[in-house]
């Protein structure tokens, strides 16, 4: 699938996009890197997040991994890593976006005189 | 953990029961666990930011489960739907399917009030009616034989199957069955329809031609209420009163709820839909019945509930069985 269908991703998307994009994390990583990412504007509820994580393994961007050693619950833990149209879908906001200030930054200067 | 901590965990914990049952086998004990180490946190942090975790949380949660049982419902929906184009719409499917419908509602409903016709009740043996019926089941059948039993064929087939076993269940009149209490004749009476019809069903499975009948009515059991939605339109039609009502809407307005539901359930593109437009039109044609049967309320519930018991009976059958592990395209 074309990397550009699924833009323009909105705030939550980007953000956990952008957390997975040096490693796979889990859940909480997660959590707490996109409150790090955001310098704290973006605080996300335990169903955000989990909402979008569904969401984003439903349209394949972002795929599970197990780890081998297990928890003291016996369960492996889950992590969350992107897979290659994941990466594409977050280069091409990234693109998007500086395209966007890019366009916008002029005009702004010139607005504020 | 400190124990106010744990009984919010665990209230979190009964909280996600609201999820579908999917959703937390897959999420529930990460998102639990997230809860628990995001909560510490935040009672490190403070009363405010505690509150204002909490208040996050309360939030979002509602819309969250809402979400999730929608899609969880749509999933369900989904794989229940019929596969997109397994038979392919045609016109004269369409008005193959429907004739069964006109002939048993419109056209029995009409042919007394017709000019030359003694203004009398309904005559199963009118001549005109039997030559219609004999002629159209007949190239019906034919026809949905050389198209290999399409889903417009089925009323023709359950028309067949209850003239060959209707002398079959005249076999029970002996027994006194008409002396018995209405309620237990109607029951023995559904038992027997159903016992021949599963037979017939054998039957079909095991013979070549007809075999397909039998792997398609698993498919979808809706295919056997639509052949049995006819018998709604014969309700309707019949007046068992003294006299006949004036021709007006009583008259006609039945059989067209009835053929409207019928052209409805071929131009359906999902088993729910058939399944819907089925309930409806039953419901809507019993209701008629009762209405116009208003005369002899005993001729009004026994054949309704025999009618609607037998007609939703392949429908239920579809929505809970579970569906068949193989495909199997012999036939």
């Amino acid at each position: 699938m074309d990397a550009t269908f699924f833009l323009p991703l909105s705030e939550v998307t980007f953000y956990i996009l952008l957390s997975l994009s040096t490693e796979a994390k889990h859940g909480y990583a997660i959590w707490k890197d996109v409150e790090t990412l955001s310098n704290g504007s973006v605080k996300l509820s335990t169903s955000t997040l989990y909402d979008a994580l569904e969401r984003l393994l439903q349209q394949g961007l972002i795929e599970r991994v197990k780890e081998e050693n297990e928890q003291s619950s016996g369960r492996p833990r889950k992590r969350y890593r992107l897979n290659e149209l994941g990466k594409q879908v977050l280069a091409k906001e990234i693109d998007r976006l500086r395209t966007l200030l890019d366009l916008a930054t002029p005009r702004l200067g010139e607005m504020m005189g | 953990m400190k124990r106010p901590l744990a009984r919010l965990v665990s209230l979190y914990a009964r909280l996600m029961r609201l999820y579908p049952s999917r959703y937390q086998q897959e999420f529930g004990q990460e998102r639990q666990e997230l809860f628990g180490l995001a909560l510490e946190q935040a009672i490190k942090r403070g009363n405010w930011a505690l509150f204002r975790f909490l208040w996050r949380e309360l939030h979002d949660f509602p819309a969250s489960a809402i979400r999730a049982n929608m899609r969880a419902w749509e999933v369900m929906m989904k794989t229940i739907e019929t596969k997109p184009g397994e038979e392919p719409f045609s016109w004269i499917g369409l008005l193959l399917g429907i004739w069964p419908f006109l002939f048993a509602g419109p056209l029995m409903a009409i042919l007394p009030y017709l000019p030359g016709q003694a203004a009398q009740l309904f005559n199963f043996m009118s001549p005109l009616w039997l030559a219609t019926v004999g002629l159209s089941l007949f190239i019906g059948l034919f026809l949905g034989w050389r198209k290999d039993f399409p889903r417009w064929v089925y009323p023709y087939l359950v028309l067949v199957f209850f003239i060959i076993t209707i002398p079959a269940l005249g076999l029970l009149a002996p027994t006194g069955l008409n002396r018995l209490n209405p309620w237990i004749a109607t029951a023995i009476l559904l038992f027997a329809i159903l016992g021949l019809g599963a037979a017939a069903l054998f039957l079909s499975s095991r013979i070549p031609h007809t075999r397909k009948i039998f792997y398609d009515v698993r498919d979808d059991w809706t295919r056997l209420s639509f052949g049995m939605l006819v018998f709604v339109a014969f309700y309707t039609g019949l007046y068992t009163g003294d006299h006949l009502p004036p021709f007006g809407l009583i008259v006609w307005l039945p059989s067209v709820v009835i053929l409207l539901g019928a052209i409805a359930y071929l131009l359906s593109g999902s088993r729910l839909i058939r399944s819907l437009v089925l309930i409806i039109t039953l419901g809507l044609g019993v209701l008629f019945g009762m209405f116009i049967f208003s005369g002899d309320a005993a001729w009004a519930i026994w054949p309704a509930s025999l009618l609607v018991t037998l007609i939703l009976s392949p429908v239920l059958v579809g929505l809970f069985a579970r569906p068949p592990r193989t495909q199997v395209n012999e036939h």
